[in-house]
């Protein structure tokens, strides 16, 4: 209805667009992280300053400006605890979807941070606490990327 | 007029067409960089300003949000600054003013870009700028602004294509000293003279490049200064002015907007005749023609008296006053709000005797910086004392 009103004939309008691609580097420690997971592995980074874990790694500790270097990364379990979750039903443009997108916050044992992706299980089978691995897309198939994961499911 | 400021440390990284790092990781280390030069550590800094540029530059919304951590920001007041071009010098007015004030008592200043992001070129970034109504349907291009005043400039005052290509010649010769260069290089007045027409009369080497990069400085007041380093360099005076939003209506051959933020602060600083008091300037050089086209809003010549101090050798490092003795923004790059800071890292650095190779030959006492941005009408200036 705002719509239509905005594009009354009587009114001049005219339509523009602001153009923006952009291409995106991982960066030092981004791509530390990529190429564990590439590797099927978690890899994350250790303030002893602060005694806290980041997962994914950064190139520096925040609290203290640090600098964490390559050899302060460790690799971590493949396993975690669900935080918090929720269903999404609307895609961006406001749209229904047919099938929910689950996406959770995990705490991955041994780290201080939160970690967000894909819950894999079915809505019923989800609930805060439970512990959670990641499913790892196949070898052949990884190429750097957060999708490097498939999503997260339930550990029973 | 409030506690005297001193800038303690500085400290950049490289200027490069495109980094691996993120624009987070470019703001760590030149934060960490300027922390180091002057023994201070993160919890030293009560407060931090960040200067960053479009958003789209970095393809990332709310970029001050989004960079608050590598710029040191945590569990600290924060604030992003931004005045397109002149976002660089402005940061330091601000950071000014936290300090002056009294509010805090350490400050540290960090401005970063990473143009690199944005495809296929960054100048695309800028064409949401003009008017929606009147301008965007002639598909104006960024380069309109910088040919027609050139022009102008080159007509009102008779220059000469020649004169102002000397500009290129000698920043891109100085900042191949600069460590941190990105296109420093030894050319000649033919070379730019055949470099290929962008806009005319505009031609690629009367240009400065797509950057990435991130420069940090650590401000503090008279009481802390000597904690952090013997050689404490006072902002004396900062200035900040607008022209017209309307670009077309502003005199295309004098920046007026320059010359009222540089009197702004040679008011603060007590300067009457900036010409003899002043020793070395950094004006804001994203084209040749601006660092004629600044001297003269700064007052430091006549108007369209500017080519024949470069003419006559006044503007070299030997010369009487030094201008542009890094490089500039045409020899060691231009990540927006970075290459203003950059311009007043280099005035700090020159005053404290630490600018190696490129160090003036004068003994110089006091220094200038000064940035130029927004939709082309923001003058910044930035005054600096030992």
């Amino acid at each position: 209805m705002e719509q239509k009103e905005n594009r009354k004939k009587e009114i001049i309008h005219f339509f523009g667009q602001l153009p923006v691609e952009s291409l995106y580097t991982a960066g030092i420690a981004g791509e530390r992280f990529l190429l564990g997971l590439k590797e099927g592995k978690f890899l994350a980074n250790y303030c002893p300053d602060c005694d806290f874990v980041f997962l994914p790694p950064k190139l520096y500790c925040e609290f203290c400006f640090r600098e964490l270097k390559e050899e302060d990364l460790k690799e971590i379990e493949n396993k975690g605890i669900l935080l918090s979750y929720t269903f999404t039903h609307i895609d961006t443009n406001g749209n229904r979807l047919e099938n929910p997108i689950i996406v959770g916050v995990i705490k991955m044992n041994g780290t201080d941070t939160g970690f967000v992706h894909k819950l894999l299980n079915k809505i019923e089978d989800i609930e805060i606490g439970m512990e959670v691995e990641a499913v790892f897309a196949p070898k052949e198939r990884r190429r750097g990327s957060i999708n490097d994961i498939v999503g997260f499911q339930r550990i029973d | 007029m409030g506690r005297r400021v001193a800038i303690v440390g500085a400290g950049m990284t490289k200027f490069v067409r495109r980094a691996k790092e993120t624009g987070k990781e470019l703001a760590y280390y030149a934060a960490k960089a300027a922390l180091d030069s002057c023994g201070a550590k993160l919890k030293d800094i009560d407060a931090v300003v960040l200067g960053s540029a479009p958003d789209t530059f970095d393809g990332v919304h709310m970029k001050g949000e989004y960079l608050s951590c590598g710029a040191g920001a945590f569990g600290k007041p924060y604030l992003r600054c931004y005045v397109g071009g002149g976002t660089g010098v402005f940061s330091v007015a601000v950071g000014w003013y936290y300090i002056a004030s009294g509010i805090f008592d350490t400050c540290l200043v960090v401005c970063e870009e990473k143009m690199s992001s944005y495809q296929p070129h960054p100048q695309g970034a800028f064409l949401t700028i003009f008017d929606h109504t009147t301008e965007r349907p002639l598909g104006p291009n960024l380069l309109w602004i910088f040919a027609l005043e050139m022009q102008r400039y080159m007509q009102t005052y008779g220059i000469k294509k020649e004169e102002i290509a000397l500009v290129a010649v000698k920043n891109k010769k100085n900042a191949l000293d600069h460590p941190a260069a990105q296109i420093a290089q030894e050319i000649t007045v033919e070379d730019v003279l055949k470099s290929e027409v962008l806009c005319y009369p505009v031609q690629r080497l009367d240009v400065s490049p797509v950057s990435d990069g991130a420069c940090a400085i650590v401000m503090t007041n008279e009481y802390l200064a000597r904690r952090f380093t013997d050689k404490p360099v006072w902002v004396s005076g900062v200035g900040w002015c607008l022209d017209t939003a309307y670009w077309t209506n502003r005199d295309l051959c004098y920046p007026r907007y320059v010359e009222e933020a540089a009197r702004m602060a040679y008011k603060m600083a007590g300067i009457r005749n900036p010409r003899r008091e002043i020793d070395v300037v950094e004006p804001y050089d994203p084209f040749d023609y601006k660092e004629l086209h600044h001297l003269e809003g700064l007052l430091l010549c006549d108007r369209g008296e500017a080519p024949q101090l470069l003419v006559d050798g006044k503007t070299q490092r030997d010369g009487e006053l030094p201008v542009c003795p890094s490089g500039g923004l045409l020899g060691v790059g231009n990540p927006i709000s970075a290459a203003g800071l950059m311009k007043v890292i280099e005035i700090f650095w020159q005053l404290r005797g630490e600018a190696g190779k490129r160090q003036i030959a004068k003994k110089a006492k006091r220094g200038l910086a000064q940035a130029w941005g927004d939709l082309m009408q923001v003058g910044t200036v930035v005054i600096l004392e030992v």
